[in-house]
């Protein structure tokens, strides 16, 4: 048969018939969602029946003992497939995900998928996952969601914990970015977040200039530094990697310092106003990277970025290779290189 | 279709983990993205919109309560497409369903330069569903995902988790049997006209002159066998 022939027309749904579809699908997702556990309908046993529940009975036997025999011994260690549900019990689960490792705590249920290949995320349902991230390097990062928080790390080792609604962020060593919503958050060796004081902001026992606070949006978060950057430049910021979207918008200060709070400041209101005012926004982070200090090279990455997503090849490429060649050890100089390489 | 780009693999395996973590939000991108597609896809399985919203509504379903075993291997589409693969079979061999309901799309309004094309495949489906609905369900299934929704042998094999020897013969069946249709019904034919022409009418009468005489043969062989018989029987 021929592709030449006239097409049989599919005739649409109306919108009141998908709204039908829409209403009975997740409905039904809900009931199963909040639904009990099935319960056996007690029935005569068929032969294979009898085979197949010994059966189950000799695997659970066999599991029961595994469990018993393998008591408070450490934790043990599997390889994560894709995507892989783990729910613990009395004893934590050692997970390896490519490079890294992921303790998953007593009573906890995570969905880990992907690989050093293409990135990974763990997706935290309840309880607690203390992580191990090896330096991504050139690969993508490593991103643990936990409700409507998202930490998204690319070297370092770190502690998620959810219960309910409430999640808890403690970095061992190295530095992440948490977001949630509008608020990001830098974290950097011993913080926690949310910190005693604040339920927004981090703990940051040094505070200028190491808490970036860029507006983002949700689920959109900025790289943090690697273990080798946060040792070398500990209170070096990253820059969001993406577009700033939904940002209330603010001015932009007239006149602020090169360093210090102004240059926080001056880089936070140009991450704000980069949707509402992206020349605005241009000209600060052209600003900043121009003048040194530590907020250049984030400035001069979200520069890049932010020409990028406009459009302006050209000018994205000419800021993204020059942040490269200043900074080849920056925070954001893997994302940097996957910006140029979209470009190209 | 098949093996998935790696950026779009990424985001395939994103969005079912989300999903498999029964995130309301997940799912419902995941509907949204892929309902329209789906719909098409079973309205060309199944020939009209007649209880398509039940399998549609069956199809994400059975997506969002098998995910947990996807691995990435192939596409989320094609992991979508074998779910309503599945559901429409389902449907299709369920003793509730009654035929195909013809309710088809409205009249080409007049004066559209394509109206007469339309409204010859507006007619042509209607006996090209009527016939369908004479063939196993897999045949169908095969054929209408290969010829009406542009699916390979290839992928249509894998949505149908078959081989692609199976899958082939399905599809030939088939198309052998609505060709068989197609010689007695007019409209049908000039739906098909497009491939005939393309076989030349000579290759056409040579075909059908070759068969016949085959079917002849046949006949003459069997007579002979009986008038054989009878003779050894006398």
């Amino acid at each position: 048969m021929s592709s030449e022939r006239p097409k049989i027309p599919v005739e649409p749904l109306s919108d009141a018939r998908w709204a039908k579809v829409d209403d009975a699908l997740f409905t039904a997702l809900d009931a199963e969602a909040g639904a009990p556990a099935p319960v056996a309908v007690p029935r005569a046993p068929s032969r294979h029946l009898v085979i197949g529940a010994a059966s189950v009975l000799a695997l659970a036997a066999a599991v029961l003992l595994f469990v018993v025999f393998r008591g408070a011994g450490p934790a043990r260690n599997d390889v994560v497939l894709n995507p892989s549900h783990i729910e613990t019990g009395a004893t934590p689960s050692r997970l390896a995900v490519g490079e890294s490792t992921i303790e998953v705590a007593p009573a906890s249920a995570v969905v880990a998928s992907g690989d050093d290949a293409h990135g990974i995320l763990v997706v935290v349902e309840t309880g607690q996952v203390d992580c191990e991230v090896t330096p991504r390097k050139d690969r993508p990062p490593f991103v643990v969601q936990a409700g409507n928080v998202r930490v998204r790390v690319v070297g370092t080792r770190f502690v998620v914990a959810r219960d309910g609604g409430d999640v808890h962020v403690r970095v061992a060593h190295g530095a992440v970015e948490v977001s949630r919503g509008a608020d990001v958050i830098m974290l950097h060796d011993g913080d926690s977040w949310p910190s005693a004081t604040s339920a927004t902001s981090a703990t940051s026992a040094t505070s200028a200039p190491s808490a970036t606070s860029a507006t983002s949006a949700p689920a959109v978060t900025a790289p943090a530094a690697t273990d080798d950057d946060a040792a070398a430049t500990p209170s070096v910021p990253a820059a969001p990697t993406a577009p700033i979207v939904n940002a209330p918008s603010t001015s932009l200060p007239a006149t602020a310092a090169r360093d210090g709070k102004d240059a926080q400041r001056l880089y936070e209101a140009a991450a704000r106003v980069e949707t509402s005012d992206p020349d605005g926004a241009m000209a600060s982070y052209r600003k900043l990277a121009s003048g040194g200090g530590p907020w250049a090279p984030p400035a001069l990455f979200a520069a890049g970025r932010l020409a990028a997503d406009r459009g302006r090849a050209a000018e994205a490429k000419r800021l993204l290779d020059d942040y490269v060649t200043r900074y080849p050890r920056g925070a954001n100089v893997d994302d940097a290189r996957r910006i140029l390489a979209r470009i190209r | 279709m098949g093996e998935p780009a790696p950026q779009r693999w990424k985001e395939d395996l994103e969005l079912a983990t989300r999903c498999v973590a029964g995130e309301r939000s997940a799912q419902r991108t995941l509907y949204e993205r892929e309902k329209r597609r789906v719909h098409a896809t079973l309205y060309r399985v199944l020939g009209s919109n007649h209880h398509i919203e039940d399998v549609i509504q069956e199809t994400f379903l059975k997506v969002f309560r098998s995910l947990r075993g996807f691995r990435g291997n192939a596409s989320l589409a094609t992991w979508i497409d074998r779910c309503a693969v599945r559901a429409a079979y389902a449907h299709l061999t369920s003793n509730k369903r009654r035929g195909t309901s013809l309710e088809l799309v409205t009249d080409p309004p007049s004066g559209d330069p394509s109206a007469e094309r339309r409204a010859l495949a507006r007619e042509a489906a209607r006996h090209l569903y009527a016939e369908l609905d004479k063939i196993e369900a897999k045949q169908r299934i095969a054929f209408t995902l290969h010829e009406l929704d542009g699916h390979s042998i290839a992928e249509v094999s894998s949505i149908m988790e078959a081989t692609v020897v199976a899958t082939k013969a399905r599809v030939w069946r088939a198309r052998q049997q609505i060709e068989a249709r197609a010689r007695k019904d007019d409209v049908l034919r000039a739906w098909m006209q497009v491939e005939t022409t393309e076989r030349g009418e000579r290759g056409e009468r040579e075909e059908r002159g070759e068969r016949e005489e085959r079917r002849e043969r046949e006949e003459r062989g069997e007579r002979g066998e009986r008038q054989e018989e009878a003779d050894r029987e006398q």
